[in-house]
């Protein structure tokens, strides 16, 4: 074939073109597998987009939102808008059978599968639904399973189901379905602040989310006169209910990352069809001569545009295949983690026919393009090719910048003060069977646990919380201060219940008064404590030691005040605390908390061992490092400032890799100017500072056009920044001094080589 | 009197692929401060070469060069550029002025790698076009200019620098007749002046411009012949000399 010829003898040139497309191609089968599998295409459910989430919400933002209670729940679910509705709430159980592990589960109310159009058959509460993956891995997919009894808790239940392995809902890491039976009882209006309900409808067939959320809004007026004591709060705290369609709601945090990333993407593709479109322009016009001697044998204008065209077709289905196979066996090593409906993230026949399209028109448009300039003079090719390299650098400096904000706000969130020492701390979750463990067995169970652990050698402290800073769960919940009004503005704060010495485990200090005894139990003195942060805010300018809150029916007494905390969000300050002691309360699921004086994960085995000494049915969970929740907690940070900083990464290589080709072009072409300046008396420096000149001026536009847009960037991604201002003229002074250092560098090499130049050869080129 | 330009057995031999092409072999030659020199032969024969070595571009191989006193055969290329812009001026055969820079600009790039001051730059810009009667165009493009006019753009470029010699290469090759002489005239006038000038020509007609032609043949200088005064005379008068 005449173009592989052609295109064979610059194997540079057709190299540099074809891994540009692969690279392309590569990044962009990626971001489209990411953004079409969890923010575009439906979920897999039939008629999903008739599928909503309800929500309880405090104030105007999303990040506002809360669950519902079983009477809100029960409000709605009746809704004439609604054909189904279902309430869930996670939860676990222990699956006793052999090695004892612990199931990740969710807690369903009837009509749960019937309301997602799932056919599974109905729960009760002595059966169960397995996951396919539960089912392969705790069963060794047992075909008999199904119909059989599993020992869950030490109590009996019928696995009524296995899912098929595309079901996932929640999310991936549910592992069985157990039903929520709820009562009467559960629905009285006493319950409407106990919020832990996760609603799901689906709406009828035509209805809308605004038709549904005006019914809502109806019931949520009559709502208002049924419980005049909650008035105030409510007024106060803009509570109203808002219904999001399902998949909306599901991908909502993961949905600015993704939408970066894909903005990202598509300038590093810009910035790569720039490079192409250089590097295709200067192949057409050096081969000038030939095309005029084909135009002399007759060929049309069409048949010349065609030519170059062909080859840009012919080297961009090359790079199509590399990318998308590089695409293929990169997506499994990219870190998903975090991201909802990640497993549903793959290169498909979609994603495949999509992006070929996509590269296949571009590269269409690059051919005709180049053929259609190179038509021009030299000059104005060499003239485009710059304004590509600038245009190359702008979007590297643009994608910089915003990496490096980005980078600044990971960095500046791992150096948020926590309140606790991380450092350190292997954390577990134990929870009880409560059919197994009565109050007295529980606190025995709890407090054995402590007193081995804290006898294991390289141990420093023991203790347990009830959830774990930035652990996934939180309990959030109103008191009354003893004396004080609060007209509407009742107190609220994160609940924590511990044993003694969690404060000196995690390295919260006591600020007030005493941390929690062996002696605070059930039947001495209710107690709790406050942190600085409710100290502050409720029981401002006193000492709060002494004072007494109002917690349900009972009231505790204050014994002391300890340093605030961070708990579930590095970005945000830190919130009101109320520490209740474990011997007074009735909790059956704990982290353990245990501080050593090393690498904490190397005492995984013996907590293992110690809980399976204590009773050997017992699973021990979530075994990890208080650094890992940490982890998990910057995770969409440093996602974020990973995705921009390695976009901009190739952005740099491929604008450095553009610069480095117009400027070898350019010393090329102008061989002869650059043989009379020396004749003329031009040393090699000044030769040298003539080349990196011409580099800078296109440099310093491109900076200048990429510093703009950064301008324009940082401050649409303001939301994503922490502790750095969009503006941060550091930052951007920086980025452009090092880009103009880089390309100084990029252009070093050609202006030796057009130091090296010989005068009297040049001059004599014509 | 020492001469400006004393050549003593030059020696140039390229050496491509294991061939060695010995483009001058024992070149001796003098050339005295205000003399006008023409070097003659045919294609081939080492015109260039010479032309080459004498400004500097490249290095003979053997031999000596003095140049206004210096010895600058074994130079460094630095200093070679240094001593280049400040004693040679040059005049191609096709211009070799910039295209994107202006008259003025294509005048000035000697200049520029002096460091003069601006002020003094520009003042000898124009002196340099006035000389060549093409002030009037310092504004415009190479591509605005005919051939004639660009050359004596060239011409002021070799002489803004008040250089010790100027080295012409062929300097009407891509003139007409007309612009041709008119060229060869300005290179006299600044002879008369005081320039000292080695042009390098195939043409007879415009060797006889100056006051010595140099026959090189083979790498060798065969024949020097000396034009009489009177002729010179007779030319600048507007004659015709057969």
């Amino acid at each position: 074939m005449p173009a592989l010829r052609s295109l064979s003898r610059v194997p540079l040139v057709s190299s540099a073109v074809t891994l540009t497309f692969a690279v392309a191609t590569a990044i962009l089968a990626i971001v489209f597998a990411l953004v079409w599998h969890i923010l575009v295409r439906q979920l897999p459910y039939p008629d999903a987009e008739r599928l909503v989430f309800v929500w309880n919400r405090y104030g105007a933002t999303e990040a506002q939102s809360s669950q519902l209670s079983p009477p809100d729940f029960n409000d709605y679910r009746h809704a004439r808008s609604f054909a189904g509705a279902a309430a869930y709430t996670p939860a676990s159980v222990n699956l006793t059978e052999g090695e004892p592990r612990r199931l990740s589960a969710t807690k369903v109310t009837s009509g749960f599968f019937d309301t997602l159009g799932v056919s599974a058959p109905r729960l009760d509460e002595h059966s169960i639904i397995l996951s396919d993956a539960a089912w392969r891995t705790h069963f060794g997919a047992r075909r008999d399973l199904v119909g059989n009894t599993i020992l869950l808790d030490g109590v009996a239940r019928r696995v009524a189901a296995v899912m098929p392995a595309s079901f996932a809902f929640p999310d991936h890491s549910t592992e069985a379905w157990i039903p929520l039976e709820l009562t009467e009882e559960d629905f009285a209006d006493a319950n409407r602040g106990n919020e832990n309900l996760l609603m799901i409808a689906r709406m009828r067939k035509g209805v809308t989310v605004a038709q549904a959320q005006a019914e809502i809004d109806v019931i949520n007026r009559a709502v208002f006169h049924r419980v005049p004591d909650r008035v105030a709060f409510l007024t106060e705290s803009k509570w109203h209910v808002a219904l999001f369609p399902l998949r909306d709601d599901l991908v909502r945090r993961a949905r600015p990352a993704l939408l970066l990333l894909m903005g990202a993407a598509l300038l590093v593709a810009l910035l790569a069809a720039a490079n192409v479109t250089s590097l295709f322009l200067a192949r057409t016009v050096a081969r000038q001569r030939e095309l005029a001697v084909r135009s002399a044998l007759g060929a049309s204008v069409g048949h010349l545009l065609r030519v170059v065209a062909f080859e840009a077709l012919l080297l961009a289905s090359v790079g199509i295949v590399v990318g998308l196979f590089v695409a293929r066996i990169t997506l499994p090593f990219i870190v998903l983690q975090g991201l909802p409906r990640a497993h549903e993230v793959r290169i498909d026949a979609a994603i495949v026919i999509g992006t070929a399209a996509f590269v296949l028109f571009a590269a269409t448009i690059i051919g005709f393009g180049v053929a259609a300039w190179s038509r021009r003079a030299a000059s104005s090719a060499t003239r485009l090719r710059a304004i590509l390299v600038g245009t190359q650098v702008a979007i590297a400096v643009t994608l910089l910048v915003s990496g490096a904000m980005l980078f600044q706000t990971y960095q500046r969130l791992r150096g948020v003060e926590l309140g606790f020492d991380p450092r350190n701390v292997l954390t577990f979750a134990v929870e009880l069977p409560r059919s197994k463990y009565k109050m007295p067995q529980r606190q025995v169970f709890f407090s054995e646990l402590q007193t081995r652990l804290k006898a294991l050698p390289g141990v420093v402290d023991a203790s347990a919380v009830s959830d774990l800073p930035f652990s996934p769960n939180d309990w959030t919940a109103t008191f009354h201060v003893e004396g004080v009004d609060h007209r509407g503005k009742v107190p609220s704060a994160h609940v924590r219940v511990v044993l003694p010495e969690y404060a000196r485990a995690m390295r919260i200090p006591v600020l007030r008064g005493r941390f929690f005894t062996t002696a605070d139990r059930e039947g001495a003195l209710r107690v709790c404590l406050i942190d600085d942060e409710a100290a502050r805010r409720y029981w401002p300018g006193q000492n709060p030691v002494g004072k007494r809150v109002q917690w349900g029916e009972t009231m505790r007494e204050v014994v002391g005040v300890v340093g605030s905390v961070r708990t579930t969000s590095l970005a945000d300050d830190a919130e009101p605390h109320l520490y209740l002691p474990l011997l007074q309360r009735h909790e059956w699921m704990l982290y353990g908390v245990v501080r050593t004086n090393g690498d904490a994960q190397r005492i995984a085995n013996d907590v293992r061992t110690i809980v399976r000494s204590l009773d050997p049915a017992q699973p021990v969970f979530a075994v990890q490092s208080m650094d890992a929740y940490l982890d998990v907690a910057i995770m969409q940070p440093r996602l974020r400032a990973v995705v921009v900083a390695a976009s901009a990464i190739v952005a740099i290589l491929l604008a450095l890799t553009g610069l480095y080709a117009l400027l070898a072009y350019v010393v090329t072409t102008r061989t002869r100017e650059v043989g009379l300046r020396i004749a003329l008396g031009a040393t090699p420096a000044h030769v040298m500072r003539f080349v990196v000149r011409w580099a800078l001026r296109i440099t310093a536009a491109g900076i200048v056009a990429g510093l703009a847009g950064a301008l324009v960037m940082t401050r649409a991604m303001r939301a994503m920044l922490f502790g750095i201002d969009p503006l941060d003229p550091a930052t951007y002074v920086l980025v452009a001094l090092a880009f103009a250092l880089v390309a100084i560098v990029a252009a070093a090499i050609p202006a030796a080589r057009a130091a090296r130049i010989d005068p009297a050869v040049a001059l004599r080129q014509e | 009197m020492t001469p400006l330009i004393h050549l003593e057995g030059l020696t140039k031999v390229f050496y491509t692929d294991e061939i060695e092409t010995h483009a001058l072999d024992g070149v001796h030659l003098d050339i005295e401060q205000g003399e006008y020199v023409a070097i003659a032969g045919p294609s081939g024969c080492g015109k260039s070469t010479l032309l080459s070595i004498l400004g500097l571009l490249h290095a003979p191989t053997g031999g000596q060069y003095t140049l206004n006193g210096t010895p600058v055969a074994q130079l460094t290329t630095a200093e070679r550029a240094r001593i280049r812009n400040k004693e040679v001026g040059f005049i191609f055969q096709s211009f070799n002025l910039i295209g994107d820079l202006t008259v003025e600009e294509n005048v000035e790039l000697p200049l520029t790698y002096r460091k003069m001051p601006a002020p003094e730059r520009r003042k000898r810009v124009v002196e340099a076009l006035e000389r060549v009667s093409m002030a009037h165009r310092m504004k415009h493009y190479p591509g605005q200019l005919s051939g004639g006019q660009q050359q004596r753009v060239a011409v002021a470029r070799a002489i803004v620098g008040s250089p010790s010699i100027v080295l012409a290469d062929e300097p009407t090759g891509n003139l007409d007749s007309r612009n041709g002489e008119s060229v060869m005239t300005l290179m006299r006038e600044l002879n008369r002046e005081g320039a000292t000038i080695c042009m390098v020509t195939h043409d007879p007609r415009y060797a006889k411009h100056a006051d010595r032609t140099v026959h090189l043949f083979d790498g060798r200088i065969v024949e020097e012949e000396r034009m009489p005064i009177e002729e010179h005379e007779l030319r600048e008068s507007g004659f015709h000399v057969q």
